[in-house]
């Protein structure tokens, strides 16, 4: 009996040992977070055993408007490495807190990485901070940095960073051989994010009709892509799938007959590989809008002038019959 | 009509600027300008005339409520849909504060303490929006307005809209002259004057929650309540302060597109920065 509860004891306190040395293994790794969901994947593919990643914004989630919350303050207090984009209201908090040195971890910012192409946008010639590493090139260099800085962070594992980077490069190199671009056309987008994707395709961006996130559109800006559309043989009309201008811009690329093509939203993926395998897809099965049907440079059915001249004549006539009443 | 020289010369305006509209913008704005002019240019009197100018200006808080619980009323049922739940909240809200001021209810502490509410309600549900599901709705839009995004469609819903409260308001508009004038009077005489209370709140709600998009919240507070203030000020006839309202209200959308389309601005600055010129201009004339 004595001998059976010695044993029992003995299971016990190894089960405790071997349970704080998996923590111990746990916390020998690096805590990573990412503040965009798209880069949770790719950081994920990354890493060596122990290693977490934690991404800020949850997918579905529109980062522009996201605030940090309190925990979100301690996860980052916690991180030995930060990858951001740097960009959005959340993410320039968290480059202040970074300055202030009330974090500790390493700050790996996308524009700041050296040789990162960022496009100038065609309209108010402004850097375009929006989807920066949707263009390969500086997805690659943004890889490279965040392997390096890894390798710094925990040598042990260098190895596998390297190996692990290595195949996510291949990935991205067999997608960029694979990808079916319509060749050099004019484009216009929708949203900003787009211009670094319309620019891996080849397409060079002369619009973007909302200009930066949240902000509504301006006439001369819908006139000008109207006018655009009118004037050019093969251009394409680039939207994100469910975004508030994405009819508008399909009904005329309907009526001027050019390449339409709606891509998911980047902010509803994990990874920034996975988005750019969804558009080689997309791409792929794309085609005509439909056939051209020019209304007199009018951007309206018949049947809606007819309906709406109704209810203009309808109402008139009420107002008249109700002034003669009086 | 054509004897008023004020009337006259806002027709010949709103007649001129409407026909360059037509020919130099895309139809579908014209459209929705004209038409989002003569639903407030009906609806701004008859709020005038049941001096209920305080809960007018309530209502844009109280639609930017039901619509960010509608969306979050959809998601979780998944039933109806954010447009439908949007409504309901919104007429509810309403027509809740509105009888309470009919009943007597002092409409300073009724519209205080319903702005409170809402306001603290669109916070707290524009932040489970924002952290659950911000992309798939703009809430921008929704304070900004985007009329230039409007669809085929959207202007069809605002065509029905429009008329449904152009015809409520001439038909009530008289009843509406007299609950403003001698409400006493009008409680002894008209046994279901809940009832119209209840439609004039509704239609109040229903065009405040479908112009939101369009306009904002934003300028809803000016659209509502300055064509009837302008018109105030011109005329002291209820008859042509219905037609100033109007006339009012369609020039200062349509000249408000043509100045958004030269100066490549936002349409729903330029309209309510127009709005304001009427109106100063109406202060001039009375005086």
């Amino acid at each position: 009996m004595k001998k059976s509860l010695l044993m029992l004891i003995a299971v016990a306190l190894l089960l405790h040992l071997v349970s704080q040395l998996s923590i111990a293994w746990a916390r020998n790794g690096l805590n990573i977070v990412v503040t965009f969901p798209f880069l949770y994947n790719d950081v994920k593919a990354l890493t060596c055993r122990g290693d977490t990643v934690i991404s800020l914004v949850k997918p579905g989630i529109d980062p522009h408007e996201y605030q940090l919350t309190p925990s979100d303050v301690n996860v980052i207090k916690e991180a030995d490495l930060i990858i951001s984009t740097g960009h959005a209201p959340f993410e320039v908090r968290i480059r202040d807190l970074v300055s202030s040195e009330q974090v500790r971890g390493k700050l790996v910012e996308l524009p700041s990485i050296e040789g990162v192409t960022v496009l100038k946008h065609p309209q108010t010639g402004a850097p375009n901070y929006h989807g920066i590493q949707f263009y390969p090139q500086n997805y690659a260099l943004l890889i490279e940095t965040i392997k390096s800085a890894m390798e710094v962070l925990r040598p042990e594992c260098a190895e596998v960073y390297e190996a692990n980077a290595e195949k996510l490069l291949q990935d991205l190199s067999i997608i960029n051989s694979t990808v079916n671009r319509p060749g050099k056309l004019l484009a216009v987008v929708d949203l900003p994010v787009l211009q670094y994707v319309a620019a891996w395709l080849g397409l060079d961006v002369r619009r973007v009709l909302i200009k930066e996130e949240g902000v509504p559109i301006t006439p001369q800006d819908y006139i000008e892509i109207e006018r655009l559309l009118s004037l050019t043989k093969g251009a394409v009309v680039m939207v994100v799938r469910g975004s508030i201008a994405e009819e508008k811009l399909e009904n005329l690329a309907k009526r001027y007959g050019v390449l339409f093509i709606a891509l998911p939203n980047p902010l509803a993926y994990n990874g920034t590989l996975d988005y750019l395998k969804t558009v080689t897809q997309v791409v792929s099965n794309m085609s005509l809008a439909t056939e051209p049907s020019f209304v007199k440079g009018f951007s309206i059915s018949t049947a809606l002038i007819i309906g709406v001249v109704i209810v203009v004549i309808l109402i008139v006539s009420a107002v008249l019959y109700t002034w003669s009443r009086r | 009509m054509l004897k008023n020289s004020v009337i006259l010369v806002l027709f010949i305006i709103a007649f001129l600027t409407s026909l360059y509209a037509y020919l130099v913008v895309p139809f579908e704005w014209v459209a929705v300008f004209i038409l989002m002019a003569l639903l407030y240019g009906f609806l701004s009197p008859s709020i005038a005339a049941r001096k209920l100018f305080f809960l007018a200006i309530e209502t844009p808080h109280a639609s930017l409520f039901a619509i960010a619980l509608g969306i979050l009323i959809y998601r979780a049922l998944t039933l109806l849909n954010e447009f439908a739940w949007a409504v309901i909240i919104g007429v509810i809200l309403v027509n809740i504060v509105g009888h309470f001021i009919s009943a007597g209810v002092d409409p300073d502490v009724a519209t205080s303490v319903f702005v409170s509410f809402t306001a603290a309600g669109s916070v707290l549900a524009i932040y489970y929006i924002l952290s659950r599901y911000s992309i798939q709705y703009n809430m921008w839009a929704v304070v900004l307005g985007d009329p230039l995004l409007v669809t085929q469609r959207d202007i069809i819903i605002l065509a029905g809209i429009t008329l449904a409260v152009v015809v409520f308001c001439i038909l009530l508009h008289d009843i509406n002259v007299y609950v403003g004038a001698d409400p006493d009077h009008v409680k002894l005489s008209l046994r279901m004057l809940w009832l119209y209370d209840t439609a004039f709140y509704t239609i109040l709600t229903i065009s405040s929650i479908a112009l939101l998009k369009l306009v904002g919240f934003i300028l809803e507070h000016i659209l509502l309540s300055l064509p009837a203030i302008i018109a105030s000020n011109m005329t002291s006839s209820s008859k042509n302060a219905m037609l100033v309202s109007v006339l009012s209200s369609i020039n200062s959308s349509i000249i408000g597109l043509l100045i958004a389309v030269k100066l490549n601005i936002a349409p729903a600055a330029s309209i309510g920065f127009i709005a304001l010129v009427l109106y100063l201009a109406s202060l001039v004339r009375r005086g």
